[in-house]
């Protein structure tokens, strides 16, 4: 066999076209968040600005660039994963429950730490670094249910998924609010924030650095395994049979994908849909090839939060600015029906 | 050739799913050069068979070795380029294409030639589709393109697994692969395929391996396996002798039968 | 690659921009604003004298409509909030302790917090004293809510055997009263009453266990006028009296407190068989 003249690689031209396309989509929108603040009008008012702003502001709008853009990614690539995983389209760490274990996983250690001895010892530990182990653990836990109970079951179809997931999601679901009934009032407030999904616009910067280093590395990952991606698509024993290490790829898979679910999660809180529909943007616009699909996705990702952000720095109904996870889930909510009636249709 | 080596062979295979014991205490050998049809009913344990020889379902006991050496024992791309595999139903996600679906059989080696990509796909009649999403194809396109990845995968001398290939072809397709696979038996290639029809046996086999509930019945030459009265007490059906091989004699209701096809 | 080497690029260039917007401005000054995070903190800083002073506000604070809205329920809006140029930030932190974006924009732009839990009057004198040593409010104003806090303080901790027993609910769908421990047990201690409830904190409560406290006034604190209905329904052995405190300050631990208190114990009086 020579080398020269290979199989044409993905990404196609289409595949190309699609991630410079999304690339300046995610750029634009970079720019335009940049360029877009909140001020104090002449009535000392809360107004929209256009424009560079002074030093502190600028900061603040790239850290929260940074943090949208990261977040975003990470959730893209953590639904790649578990779209891959599982063998289902409708995957993602929100419907399937993955965003919730990570949210009982941080409300478990804060709840540890608050019992003093040896549990507040765990907790704390857990708390460490903004919470991503004690996440991490929950995500990883709701990700490994679903894939044992997917498993068991010989797959499942992607409503049967959904389903599962909600089950998954309304458990830890239940857990966050037993523990809530456990810790004094005066905490529970405290969540309710978190519940909705923030971008915090001054994250500290090991944060970002830390969600960002894992969001490049994973791309990487993804990019140099992509034509082992690309062959597990085949069904399980011709792409065993092709020489996929389809049980490495797969405990892999439910890693990487729980581990950054877990880091979004601790970023921006449990936001909804971006995580499922930035796969299939990847797809759509860069083609099959998992080489374009997990630059497409990451990039896809970003611009969705990117996109959110800057719109709601230009929507107040009078109670300050819309919180970001009610902007995905009324685009990502009509969306997510979109996929299922596809789906449907195809079946 | 004068004494062919043995490619493949299979010891003391086990398979049980739960309580249910899909085959048992199985042997089997395939020669370099010669091909081997395995017939049996329906839930017989054809598949299983195969799929444990293909290395793609680990057996509960026993042991397949490729040329001499087990195949856990095998690195990856050394096994792939050597054992290939077509599944009775090829799947496909994502929205490849028929040319890159055979690419896939490169996998391991880290690519393959796009000359070989297109003369495989000519050997099995589906070069004008080869741009085409492999979702598009029917199931006995899915088939041939599926052979086509084997052929890329193994080369000439390889050791090819085939779950019944033929089932969902026309039978000009039929005719095709048989030649196909007769003319890569003639290379060198070890064959093993799950047969149905007793006329595409006779055609393509030299050796027949007959199942029943999941235990040898007979094994040997293909002319004495596919014998009428073989064939019919292992498919509860008369067969007659014909021009090219035992045929059945279907409405006749000779034997009752309850879940043959 | 070289799209991912573009976006490392990006974030190449952006990282620096964090680096060098690390010192504040020079010229910068922070004025006399008070950007409230805390519906319960803007009330004591209107009672106090400081209203105009008031920059920005929450969504739920009452008598600022005008002003900007700088935090919710999803946090601080940072560039509100330093385009507000605030010399002092109100809050109540949370358990968690105090929002570190906002910790990140003082040592950024140099405000003051000011603010802690209110849980009590307690709370609500340090509060004041807080504020006032920030140098906010009138310093008559201080000096009368401070003695008023004092009194309702002093007045809750003469404790009555003889007291009418009360039980605050203030919803009905499940029942949650005010335990002790919280500023509405102090404020119907103070106000000549004894809080049915032992336990501390916010407290869930049954049907039953709403009944078997068997209270002699039941205090509700809120504007729905189906909740007496509601109360009416329920098979208490001996009803008791239904008393209604409506109005969002009784909702808030503030320097409207010894309000509440005058308020309370009328409602309790014109509640006596």
């Amino acid at each position: 066999m020579s080398g020269s003249s290979r199989t044409p690689r993905i990404p196609s031209a289409r595949g190309r076209g699609g991630i410079v396309g999304l690339f300046l989509i995610a750029a634009i929108a970079a720019g335009c968040r940049l360029l877009l603040g909140r001020g104090i009008d002449a009535d000392g008012g809360a107004t929209t600005v256009v424009g560079l702003p002074e030093a502190v502001l600028l900061e603040i709008r790239v850290s929260t660039i940074l943090a949208a853009a990261t977040a975003g990614a990470a959730l893209g690539l953590s639904g790649l994963a578990f779209q891959t995983l599982l063998r289902n389209p409708l995957a993602s760490p929100w419907v399937l429950g993955v965003s919730s274990g990570a949210g009982f996983g941080l409300m478990l250690a804060m709840w540890l730490a608050r019992l003093g001895g040896g549990a507040a010892m765990v907790g704390g530990m857990l708390l460490a670094g903004a919470g991503i182990p004690a996440s991490a653990i929950g995500a990883l836990l709701a990700i490994s249910i679903v894939w044992m109970l997917s498993r068991r079951l010989g797959g499942f179809d992607p409503v049967g998924l959904v389903l599962c997931g909600v089950v998954t999601s309304a458990t830890f679901g239940a857990g966050i609010m037993l523990l809530q009934h456990l810790v004094p009032s005066g905490v529970r407030g405290d969540l309710v924030g978190w519940m909705m999904g923030r971008i915090p616009e001054l994250a500290p910067r090991w944060l970002l650095a830390v969600a960002g280093g894992s969001v490049g590395l994973v791309t990487i990952i993804g990019w140099r395994a992509s034509s082992m991606l690309d062959a597990a698509s085949l069904g399980d024993d011709e792409a065993r049979s092709i020489g996929v290490p389809l049980e490495a790829m797969r405990r892999w898979l439910l890693v990487l994908g729980g581990g950054l679910a877990a880091i979004a999660v601790v970023l921006v809180g449990p936001i909804a849909f971006v995580g499922l529909l930035a796969p299939h943007a990847g797809r759509r616009l860069t083609g099959a090839g998992h080489r374009g699909v997990v630059l497409g996705t990451v990039l896809a990702g970003a611009s969705m939060l990117l996109v959110a952000d800057a719109v709601r720095q230009v929507v107040d109904l009078g109670g300050g600015r819309l919180p970001v996870g009610v902007l995905t889930a009324l685009v990502g909510g009509p969306a997510f029906l979109g996929l299922l009636l596809q789906g449907r249709g195809r079946a | 050739m004068t004494k062919a080596a043995v490619r493949l062979s299979a010891d003391g295979l086990t398979v049980r799913f739960g309580a249910v014991e899909a085959i048992a205490e199985l042997a089997v050998a395939a020669p370099a050069g010669r091909v081997l049809a395995v017939l049996g009913r329906n839930a017989s344990g054809k598949s299983t068979l195969l799929r444990c020889l293909a290395g793609v379902l680990t057996p509960t006991a026993g042991t397949v070795a490729l040329d001499g050496r087990p195949l856990k024992d095998w690195p990856r791309a050394g096994r792939a380029s050597r054992l290939g595999y077509l599944a009775q139903q090829p799947q496909l996600a994502g929205g490849f294409t028929v040319a890159e679906s055979v690419a896939f059989g490169g996998h391991a080696v880290g690519g393959v030639a796009a000359s070989a990509v297109g003369e495989a796909l000519a050997t099995v009649g589906l070069e004008p589709l080869a741009d085409r999403p492999f979702g598009d194809l029917s199931v006995g396109q899915r088939q041939r393109a599926a052979m086509a990845r084997v052929l890329v995968q193994v080369g000439a001398d390889g050791v090819m697994i085939l779950d019944e290939p033929f089932a969902a072809q026309d039978p000009g397709e039929v005719d095709r692969l048989i030649r196909v696979v007769r003319a890569r038996a003639a290379e060198g290639a070890a064959v093993i395929a799950a047969v149905h029809d007793a006329t595409v046996a006779h055609a393509i086999a030299d050796d027949v391996l007959l199942l029943d509930g999941g235990r040898v019945c007979f094994a040997g030459a293909a002319g004495d396996g596919l014998s009428p009265d073989r064939l019919g007490r292992l498919f509860g059906l008369d067969f007659v002798a014909g021009p090219s091989g035992p045929t059945p004699r279907f409405g006749l209701g000779i034997m009752p039968s309850d879940d043959s096809a | 690659m070289v799209v991912l080497l573009g976006l490392l690029g990006l974030q190449a260039l952006l990282v620096p921009l964090i680096g060098c917007a690390d010192e504040p401005g020079p010229e910068r000054t922070t004025g006399l604003g008070i950007a409230s995070l805390s519906p319960a903190m803007t009330t004591i800083v209107r009672d106090l004298g400081a209203g105009d002073r008031l920059v920005g506000r929450t969504p739920w604070c009452r008598g600022v409509d005008d002003l900007p809205v700088v935090g919710a329920l999803d946090g601080v809006d940072a560039e509100v909030l330093v385009g507000l140029r605030p010399g002092v930030v109100v809050h109540q932190p949370p358990a968690a302790g105090t929002d570190p974006v906002l910790l990140a924009l003082r040592e950024r732009v140099g405000f003051t917090i000011v603010g802690g839990r209110l849980d009590g009057s307690d709370d609500v004198i340090a509060a004041i004293d807080a504020l006032s040593a920030a140098g906010i409010g009138d310093d008559s104003l201080v000096a009368r809510h401070r003695t008023a806090m004092e009194r309702v303080r002093s007045a809750a901790a003469e404790s009555r055997d003889d007291a009418r027993s009360v039980l605050v609910l203030f919803a009905l769908d499940p029942f949650a009263a005010a335990g002790r421990e919280t500023y509405l047990d102090e404020v119907v201690r103070a106000a000549g009453g004894r809080n049915v409830t032992t336990r501390p904190g916010w407290i869930e409560l049954s049907v039953e266990e709403v009944v078997g406290l068997h209270p002699e006034v039941v205090l509700l604190v809120s504007s729905d006028v189906s909740a007496v209905d509601t109360l009416g329904a329920i098979p208490w052995t001996v009803p008791p009296a239904v008393v209604a405190l409506d109005g969002a300050e009784a909702l808030e631990p503030s320097t409207r407190m010894p309000d509440l208190v005058e308020r309370v114990e009328s409602l309790l009086a014109g509640a006596g068989m």
